[in-house]
């Protein structure tokens, strides 16, 4: 399945809503996307993964990139991931610098 | 009068020719020079030798013996005549060892600055030598041709022959033509010749019209008691004549961790020709300098603290202890948890919360590189907890590409760390540079030769195939200095100036950092592949015809890049020497002339240009080219020295020294040395200082004042503990060895520990004895230095002692 992503943002929290395969080909537009989104007075950034079946290495570093950039105080929160998807995250210890949700919670 | 205040030996024995002789003597003085005669005295005061045609009488008062370096090196030539002199003078009790007067020969060709003239029979004193001459150009007696063909030489059928810095000449009837080109020669070669220890009959003084401080480093030459004068020749020729006062204090060297060793009460005893000293004081408007703080480099006249069997072991020991502290207080075990890149001189921390991967793989090499030196177990664990941080915290597994990468760092402010994916330095900002991804590879490569953990091996070689997959150029070979991060690619427009680029780091700094440590952890030949491909390319472009200094910098086809950021067209002093070194290491595994002769250009060329050859010590970055009227390359943005460089001179030149027995190289080795423990050294709060100023007060301003900064942590000054260890002891000094190692039960797939301390001369050094956990332990094998290790459920404990082959270079 080809991905798909939308943005929102309200109040400095900017969620995306992820889905398909984030695989190598679509990185680029995901890193677009999200250095576009998260920039400017973000404070928090929240990503609907329920609907991600794969996420590559270089969607990870799409991810780690604009965290990176987003400067410190930024908290990322992962919803719903997959398995699979969480694993490949675990492996870049990346799971460290998030909060992993279960889908449909709201702290 | 071309030869003014120049000084030429000549070496005479019995069967001399007189006519030569008469000549040689009569034309040099003519031309201002100073001739001195030398020969082996056997004892005795002065000498009376014969001719061989009229029995002419000729007394000599100088043996060959009391021509030390300095001395030697004062000579703009030296001559060995024709008749039967050399014969003579190459007779040895010991058949093994060469003769006094073949020995002085040997030095003077390690030193390029001493022309050596040798005319008609003169050529056997160099037989027992022939490495000397062999492939050079010469001439000689048509009797002695086949002898100088047997020599490796190219016997060249002209009356005189100039091969660089040796003149041969063919018979005594053409000592007409052998002195005028030796005039011709030293006139021409009087701008370049750097140490000059003739003309100082005049000494010089330093006066600009009012007072300033400032150090100097000489040898001494007189001590005048009565009226409280010493006189120092510096390493670069200079006379310098310096007043002692009632408040001039004196010092022996002091290693980190010894107290403060007061000399001043002896000063009378200490202040005896060629003892290397410093003098820091005040030059007044009179031309006075009057010294107020005098340092030793070594107990005694000719001897060296650093020299000294454990003087860099327990420097090491002191340097652990310091970073342990600092980064871990008291606690045991360690916690990485409280690990900070930032800290201060003193080493407390400071409210900068970012881990960085390279200073934690840093200090990780350090420890490692302690407990190789002094079996310490604390500082394995330190090293092996880092492994394990780096592991868990900076590592990047992308299963898409079976490859690993390693985080710049992580902000560990909060209750979350924040990982610092590309590099936050200005030169790499937004890329992943090679350089970070090497030295991520320092601290768990070193530990890796210890402990033999397999998963490190795995991430090693996983960092292996991100640089062939992503950062190497299949095109025109090596490897480039960026990638983005997002595709991985070196040609991403978003690297702006590190788009395509290729530098010392891509292509050379893969071996000291890790692949030189990690052939020795393994001996797998891949990885002696890959340091023959990249110092191929260094011996290939690096080199510049029409400059002394070394290309840094390159376009992906190898284009010199003279516009890159800082660098511009500018060199810095420590890459030169750190490829010096690392040339003649990689020499060791893939002998090659190329790297050799590199090698042996730069150590040769250096001291002149990236040298103070007054104060000692190293400078750090200079302009390439002069301008107009510049005689002396310019500092970029200071006349400081770093403590990094004085490594790399060190290192380099020790082993330069043990390569080619160059007394010239080991003097430059051991007036670094001298220079680095001297005033690097904190002894106040331990560790080392990041840079000195030239005079060697420290610099301790802006992140020149940290401690714990990328590049400082603790791998170059443990570097270089661990390998001045090495090669003082096994090829300079003739010394044993011990060595620690900690295999895990489940370390080295194969079982073996290969324990071989660097890349080392072959057959020059061989492990000796084993032991496993405190008993001897009988299967190993002396030449490759490997040792079958017994399977185990425990981690062993190995200690291993290596001997050197043969003497030492000293």
């Amino acid at each position: 399945m080809s991905f798909q992503a939308t943005v929102q943002s309200a109040q400095g929290v900017v969620t995306f809503r992820l889905s398909g395969e984030l695989d190598s080909r679509s990185a680029p537009r995901f890193h677009e996307m999200i250095t576009q989104a998260v920039l400017p007075a973000a404070r928090r950034l929240v990503l609907q993964m329920a609907d991600l079946s794969y996420m590559s290495s270089a969607g990870l570093r799409c991810l780690v990139y604009a965290h990176q950039r987003a400067g410190s105080g930024v908290a990322i929160e992962l919803v719903g991931t997959r398995p699979e998807v969480a694993e490949t995250i675990r492996l870049t210890g990346f799971d460290r610098s998030l909060t992993m949700l279960e889908a449909g919670a709201r702290p | 009068m071309s030869l003014t205040g120049r000084r030429i030996a000549i070496l005479l024995e019995s069967g001399y020719a007189e006519t030569e002789m008469a000549y040689l003597e009569r034309r040099f003085a003519e031309e201002g020079a100073r001739v001195d005669f030398l020969t082996r005295l056997w004892e005795q005061r002065s000498l009376t030798f014969t001719g061989q045609e009229s029995r002419l009488p000729f007394t000599v008062d100088t043996d060959v013996g009391d021509v030390d370096d300095e001395r030697l090196a004062g000579y703009d030539a030296l001559i060995v005549p024709s008749g039967l002199v050399a014969d003579r003078l190459r007779y040895t009790e010991d058949v093994d060892d060469p003769a006094p007067a073949v020995k002085l020969l040997r030095r003077a060709f390690g030193m390029k600055s001493v022309l050596k003239g040798i005319s008609c029979h003169g050529m056997w004193l160099a037989s027992p030598i022939p490495e000397v001459v062999r492939g050079r150009r010469v001439t000689c007696h048509n009797n002695m041709v086949g002898d100088v063909r047997n020599m490796g030489a190219q016997y060249t059928d002209q009356d005189v022959v100039v091969d660089d810095d040796l003149v041969t000449s063919r018979t005594a009837d053409h000592c007409h033509l052998f002195a005028r080109t030796i005039i011709d020669l030293i006139a021409a070669r009087a701008d370049e010749r750097p140490f000059r220890a003739a003309k100082p009959e005049v000494v010089q003084r330093v006066s600009p019209g009012f007072t300033f401080s400032d150090l100097v480093a000489g040898y001494v030459t007189a001590h005048h008691r009565d009226r409280s004068l010493v006189d120092l020749r510096t390493s670069g020729g200079d006379a310098v004549r310096v007043t002692l006062t009632s408040t001039t204090s004196a010092e022996f060297p002091r290693n980190l961790g010894d107290p403060h060793l007061d000399a001043t009460t002896h000063l009378a005893e200490l202040l005896v020709p060629g003892r290397l000293v410093f003098a820091y004081g005040i030059h007044y408007p009179d031309g006075s300098f009057e010294a107020k703080r005098l340092v030793f480099a070594g107990r005694a006249a000719g001897e060296y603290a650093p020299e000294e069997p454990d003087w860099w072991v327990r420097q090491i020991g002191e340097l652990a202890r310091f970073y342990r502290r600092a980064q871990f207080g008291d606690s045991t075990p360690v916690d990485y948890a409280d690990y900070r890149t930032m800290l201060r001189l003193g080493g407390d921390k400071s409210d900068h919360h970012v881990q960085e991967t390279d200073t934690i793989s840093r200090l990780v090499y350090g420890m490692a590189s302690s407990y190789l030196l002094t079996g310490n177990e604390d500082h394995l664990d330190v090293a092996e907890r880092g492994t394990e941080y780096l592991r868990a915290h900076m590592r990047f597994v992308d299963r898409d590409n079976d490859v690993v990468y390693w985080y710049h760092g992580i902000d560990v402010r909060g209750c979350q760390e924040r990982k610092l994916f590309t590099s936050e330095f200005g030169d790499d900002y937004d890329a992943i540079p090679i350089y970070e991804q090497i030295f991520g590879l320092v601290g768990p490569t070193q530990t890796y030769r210890v402990t033999g953990d397999p998963r490190i091996g795995d991430d090693i070689d996983a960092t292996l195939r991100l640089f062939g997959k992503f950062f190497r150029d299949r095109e025109h070979g090596g490897f480039f200095s960026h990638i983005d991060p997002i595709l991985l690619s070196p040609h991403h427009e978003s690297l702006g100036p590190n788009r395509a680029r290729k530098n010392w780091h891509s292509i050379g700094e893969h071996a000291p950092a890790y692949l030189i440590n990690l052939l020795l952890a393994t001996g797998e030949q891949r990885h002696a592949d890959m340091l023959a491909e990249c110092f191929d390319l260094v011996a290939a472009h690096f080199p510049d015809p029409a400059n002394v200094w070394l290309r840094e910098r390159f376009q992906a086809d190898w284009a010199p890049d003279h516009t890159w950021g800082w660098q511009q067209d500018r060199a810095v002093v420590g890459h030169n020497l750190k490829v010096a070194w690392n040339l003649m290491r990689v020499n060791a595994v893939h002998p090659k002339k190329s790297y050799r002769d590199l090698a042996e250009r730069i150590g040769r060329a250096m001291p002149a240009v990236g040298a103070d050859r007054r104060r000692l010590g190293w400078y750090d970055v200079v302009e390439r080219t002069l301008a107009q009227g510049q005689e002396s390359h310019r500092f970029v943005w200071h006349d400081r020295k770093a403590w990094w460089q004085q490594e790399q001179a060190i290192l380099a030149y020790l082993i330069l020294a043990a390569n080619t027995d160059d007394e010239e190289f080991l003097r430059q080795a051991r007036e670094s040395a001298a220079f680095y423990n001297a005033f690097f050294l904190d002894h106040d709060e331990g560790g080392v200082y990041f840079n000195v100023l030239a005079a060697g007060t420290p610099y301790l301003l802006g992140n020149e004042r940290l401690k714990g900064s990328h590049s400082m942590s603790m791998y170059h000054s443990a570097e270089l503990c661990y390998l001045a260890t090495v090669y003082g002891r096994l090829l300079i000094r003739g010394e044993p060895l011990s060595l620690w190692y900690r295999p895990r039960a489940d370390g080295f797939r194969d079982r073996v520990l290969r324990v071989a301390p660097d890349a080392l001369p072959a057959g020059r050094v061989r492990l000796d004895t084993v032991e496993v956990d405190g008993r001897p332990h009988a299967a190993f094998d002396p030449e490759s230095m490997t040792v079958k290790l017994p399977d185990s459920d425990e981690d062993l404990t190995v200690r291993v002692e290596l001997v050197p082959a043969r003497r030492g270079t000293r």
